[in-house]
């Protein structure tokens, strides 16, 4: 991507670079993010989606570099996984983890209040944090009954998504990285799933969704699609994009890369 | 020292026992328990201790099951320094059954030692016996359970699962789930399972804020919840505020031993 840094950009990464076990997965991806934004980045299998969505949340076990790797401003890498979140990342996964034992009120308690203390801000109150929790479960059309469970045990495929999105809601982010939301899901849930995305959009906050199919595009329409390829952005466009690889596939990509970068 | 315990035909009682309260007799004997359910009823036997309780405590429980009656133990135990319980589980009338589920920790330089025998001595019985150990740093922890099943019993089902999580440092946590099984009519399982805390658990908490030395105290407690009644389940206050009093012990020392490794 070509667009040159912008101080007014919330996510400015450039020259992205990460291995893992001594095998290089990004090898110099460049994304640049504003405020209020919605990036879709697709691409084949094994081209480094989730890799960018792990090192971007901090995930331990790779070895990353980057000339610029910024969110509002502050350097990302240098950070923990729990700043980052405090400074306004959120990360949907693509295969939420089951934790038997952490109920999901708790958690989501424990996450705000965490954020609060890191930016000096009070705690929350219990019994208020509550009413607010059930509040964001009604606005998304979600159960409320997700919020007695514990994180993820025992939820079907769609529960997990959409308690991501629960968390996404809840946690307030200025920008969510959404690992495959879409994976998974029936045609309901895509839909539920995607219409919280749409509600939760704001000029405060910006999303990358990070998809193989553009069934999840159809719901939510991005502003700029990118198409990975072998640890790089190799094209950029607008939803056209998404009708082009949806004809032709991604093997045409790296040929047609230099028409299709903005 | 010694207690003996009978609930009547038909009726369904719940006994919180604080362990400890009374420690080892004077001679270095562990303290006696004795129950006896009759048939069709019903005991639900919370044993809870903590490491505000005595040094050194040891007992020896054995409970005897009648026909059709159901006991279940819930036992949380996080001795400051040693902690010895020998249980014998005899389910000696038809269709009799036990469910015992402790969850422990061995904290610092503590010694926690459980040695369970379930004796299947009636037919249709059923047990179900499940044990997790958190091991902090320098602590101690054997959990050794036996199910036996004489010759010529019929419609027996028994379960064992014993786990262990070493969150942080070393300890030293020994898990003997053993059988013996003497009839052909019986469904066993048994098993064993000793691990870290999983790297995408903390990842994932981590990622939503929450600070990692706080996140292995919420795995950690976590851990040890899935063998606890929820709240509502325990039925009764006394025993939800004993189990935080205990759990809230336990962690904080457990979270200082994590900071001092």
């Amino acid at each position: 991507m070509n667009r040159t840094r912008n101080e007014n950009m919330l996510l400015q990464i450039r020259g992205l670079r990460a291995s893992i076990a001594g095998k290089q997965v990004l090898k110099g991806l460049d994304l640049h993010v504003g405020p209020g934004e919605v990036h879709a980045i697709m691409g084949p299998n094994g081209t480094g989606k989730s890799t960018l969505a792990a090192v971007l949340a901090g995930k331990a076990g790779y070895e990353v570099e980057a000339d610029v790797a910024q969110l509002a401003g502050v350097d990302l890498l240098g950070l923990e996984p729990e700043a980052r979140a405090h400074l306004g990342l959120f990360l949907g996964f693509q295969y939420p983890v089951e934790l038997p034992g952490v109920n999901n009120t708790y958690l989501l308690r424990a996450a705000v209040n965490a954020r609060h203390r890191a930016l000096g801000e009070p705690e929350v109150d219990a019994y208020d944090f509550l009413q607010t929790i059930k509040a964001k479960a009604r606005e998304l059309g979600f159960d409320e009954a997700l919020l007695a469970r514990n994180v993820n045990e025992g939820f079907s495929g769609g529960e997990r998504k959409r308690n991501e999105i629960l968390q996404l809601a809840v946690l307030e982010p200025s920008l969510a990285v959404l690992d495959e939301i879409d994976s998974g899901l029936d045609i309901d849930a895509l839909r539920q799933v995607a219409a919280g995305i749409n509600r939760l959009r704001s000029p405060q906050r910006s999303f990358v969704l990070i998809t193989h199919y553009r069934r999840l595009l159809d719901y939510v329409a991005a502003d700029h699609v990118h198409v990975m390829v072998d640890g790089r952005i190799a094209a950029s466009g607008d939803m056209g994009l998404v009708d082009q690889l949806e004809e032709r596939g991604y093997e045409w990509v790296g040929d047609a890369q230099p028409a299709l970068v903005e | 020292m010694n207690h003996a315990v009978t609930i009547a035909a038909g009726d369904s009682s719940t006994w919180l026992e604080t362990l400890g309260e009374q420690g080892v007799a004077p001679d270095g004997a562990p303290r006696e328990v004795h129950i006896r359910l009759a048939q069709g009823s019903r005991l639900t036997h919370y044993r809870l201790l903590g490491p505000n309780g005595p040094s050194d405590v040891a007992d020896r429980l054995t409970v005897e099951i009648g026909a059709n009656a159901s006991y279940e133990q819930r036992m949380l135990g996080a001795p400051a320094r040693k902690f010895r319980s020998e249980q014998t589980i005899r389910l000696n009338g038809h269709g009799a059954t036990a469910t015992l589920k402790a969850a422990c920790v061995a904290l610092p330089q503590a010694q926690l030692d459980i040695d369970i025998k379930v004796l299947h001595e009636a037919d249709d019985t059923v047990s179900d016996q499940r044990i997790n150990v958190l091991g902090a740093d320098r602590g101690k922890a054997s959990a050794e359970v036996e199910t036996q099943v004489p010759p010529g019993r019929r419609g027996v089902r028994a379960n064992q699962l014993l786990r262990a999580m070493q969150p942080e440092g070393k300890s030293l946590i020994a898990l003997r789930p053993r059988l013996s099984i003497l009839s052909d009519d019986v469904v066993c399982r048994h098993g064993a399972t000793t691990s870290a805390i999983r790297e995408e658990e903390l990842h994932y908490l981590r990622s939503r804020g929450i600070a990692k030395t706080e996140a292995v105290t919420m795995l950690s407690e976590a851990f040890l919840r899935q063998l606890l009644p929820a709240n509502e389940q325990a039925g009764q206050s006394e025993v939800s505020r004993v189990i935080e009093q205990v759990l809230a012990l336990s962690l904080h020392r457990d979270v200082e031993a994590v900071h001092e490794a």
